[in-house]
């Protein structure tokens, strides 16, 4: 679910039954038109669906990086940086991007990467499965 | 004594004549009350338009061939337009219809009624023929009925059959357990 959705008097009762993160990275620079913005916001919804419309009961949706400004390298130790603090509150942190010069970087922090990649059959049930298989190591 | 008459004094005759500010408060108060009335109706009428309109929830959508229903509970997915206010959007749903013991098709919503996730008919190796949630581990009877976890049964989609196809209308509580 979406961290909006959480009532503040109901947080610590979910709470373990909440151990999942998702972190959306959203890849913009500032440079796209608006069109390129809804498009790319869209294509990002598409992706999050993917793991927040099944395991909607176990994940909680953060608010999403939507900006790269950084060298890449410099974003991949922010984003990293990010998960390392999420991981104070969740046991488990799956980072999801439709950008798809972020769907190859590397994030030691991160548990999982889900990526456009992974829309359509098999690899959208694959990656469900390894979803799963995550938390089989709880 | 006859001749002897009370006569009631006699009533002054009162006029009540409307004075000049108040024939011009009742006049001007009356327009502009009509002017702002006029167009404030519409538009409260406007404002609240759709919750004038018939509620579509209700209706039925065509899901599924009879001939495809097994006693083997399957997914079928379908699309609903779902109205919320002025905005409305095609949403798709899904359905897991199966055949009872006496062949009557009916049909389950695949949402959790633990936190919401989705379950899936043996969705686990260890419990064979039982709907399971990959979240926390909720199992389901084929009738929808909680075996662990949740704290209701799965709900039910009301079913109706016609020229051959399964209608499905919007989720209510289960009815079988």
């Amino acid at each position: 679910m979406k961290f909006s959705e959480i009532e503040s008097e109901q947080w610590e009762s979910l709470k373990p039954y909440l151990d999942t993160c998702l972190l959306p990275l959203g890849g913009l620079h500032g440079s796209e038109s608006p069109i390129e913005v809804i498009t790319a916001l869209e294509k990002l919804r598409d992706v999050l669906d993917i793991v927040e419309v099944p395991y909607k009961g176990r994940v909680v949706t953060y608010p999403a990086i939507q900006y790269q400004w950084h060298e890449e390298v410099t974003f991949v130790q922010m984003v990293d940086q990010i998960c390392h603090q999420l991981k104070q509150q969740f046991t488990f942190v799956i980072v999801v991007t439709a950008d798809e010069k972020i769907e190859n970087m590397q994030f030691a922090h991160a548990d999982m990467l889900v990526s456009s990649k992974h829309l359509d059959n098999p690899m959208k049930e694959e990656i469900l499965q390894s979803v799963q298989q995550l938390w089989t190591k709880v | 004594m006859s001749g002897e008459h009370n006569e009631q004094p006699k009533k002054s005759v009162f006029r009540k004549e409307m004075s000049r500010r108040q024939f011009l408060s009742y006049t001007l108060g009356g327009s502009g009350a009509f002017m702002v009335g006029v167009p404030l109706l519409y538009n409260v009428r406007f404002a609240v338009d759709p919750l004038l309109k018939p509620d579509a929830d209700g209706e039925y959508v065509k899901v599924v061939e009879v001939s495809e229903v097994t006693q083997e509970p399957q997914s079928f997915q379908f699309e609903r337009l779902i109205v919320d206010g002025w905005y409305k959007n095609d949403t798709t749903f899904e359905a897991w219809i199966s055949k009872d013991e006496s062949g009557n098709i009916f049909a389950l919503s695949p949402v959790c009624k633990h936190l919401g996730c989705t379950v899936k008919w043996n969705g686990s190796q260890d419990f064979s023929d039982e709907y399971f949630c990959p979240c926390h581990a909720a199992r389901y009877t084929k009738d929808g009925k909680n075996l662990t976890v949740a704290p209701a049964p799965l709900d039910e989609y009301p079913v109706k059959i016609e020229d051959g196809w399964v209608y499905l209308s919007t989720t209510k509580p289960n009815s079988r357990v």
